[in-house]
């Protein structure tokens, strides 16, 4: 579920009979054990510092806790809304620090949205970690050479394991959007490779 | 993706579907195997960063203790 749908029901009004009230510790205890792992492993990834991502953890549950006391979102989108806030909180962190990764070129910055800089940013540890896993050279050359819109899409679903709710939510976009985002992906990654063979050549 | 509807990024979108429209017909089998191949490589380093990317226990329990604590509060 995509946050724009989540802030549209909310906007509509119709979360009064459905929002999640989080009187019941038991309740919020179990949300907290399903998705620590996650949410802290996908933090994890990306900042590869253990005390920044205690911290981007720890506000990203503590932010959903407040939402949820207010009534601004369902126990069954919480996980969605975790994933989204997390997102936001890495590339937020990534924009506040500017720390270059020695894989982005400090030109990149010279122009362009600041959004999508802070994005490659945040992406970068997770490419490497995900780059090193890959067996053939081609393949990983293309990845880590693909256009960052593309790289992202692709890293949320393989690398991080996203399922389509998940990937919605951090993507802030719908499922169709996602799936022709990941058909996009694919293609271009696809047409990179075949560069790269012909290179090789 | 790993619901039922697994599949349906490996579907070629028509040209004027847009971005509200669900992709619907067969699978470009292009991008099935890129697609096996990165599945795999996800799982494979998933498991080599496991132990840097989980929570330590005692991470866990302050957290959990003091969301529980606020939770109680209300």
């Amino acid at each position: 579920m995509a946050i724009e749908s989540i802030e549209t029901r909310l906007q509509s009004g119709d979360q009064a009979d459905v929002a999640w009230v989080p009187a019941d510790a038991a309740a919020f205890g179990h949300l907290f054990d399903e998705y620590l792992p996650r949410i802290y492993a996908f933090v994890a990834r990306r900042v590869e510092d253990r005390a920044v991502a205690e911290e981007l953890t720890a506000a990203t549950f503590e932010r959903a806790l407040g939402a949820a006391q207010r009534g601004d979102i369902r126990s069954d989108l919480i996980g969605d809304f975790l994933y989204r806030v997390a997102a936001n909180a890495v590339v937020d962190r990534a924009r506040r620090t500017r720390f270059i990764p020695a894989n982005v070129r400090a030109s990149d910055f010279d122009a362009g949205d600041d959004r999508l800089d802070a994005e490659a940013i945040s992406d970068a540890a997770a490419a490497r970690g995900f780059a090193a896993a890959v067996d053939r050279n081609t393949l990983r050359r293309a990845l880590l050479g693909l256009p960052e819109v593309d790289r992202r899409v692709l890293l949320l679903n393989y690398f991080d394991g996203l399922d389509e709710e998940a990937l919605s939510a951090a993507l802030g976009c719908n499922r169709s959007a996602v799936a022709l985002k990941m058909h996009h992906a694919l293609r271009t990654l696809g047409a990179a490779m075949r560069l790269e063979a012909a290179d090789a050549d | 993706m790993r619901t039922e509807n697994r599949y349906l990024y490996l579907v070629r979108p028509e040209e004027d579907s847009g971005l509200e429209v669900v992709p619907d017909g067969p699978l470009d089998v292009e991008l099935v195997g890129l697609d096996s191949d990165l599945a795999a490589a996800g799982r494979q380093a998933r498991v080599a960063l496991q132990g840097r990317t989980q929570p330590t226990r005692y991470y866990t329990l302050q957290l959990r203790a003091r969301l529980l604590e606020r939770v109680s509060a209300t």
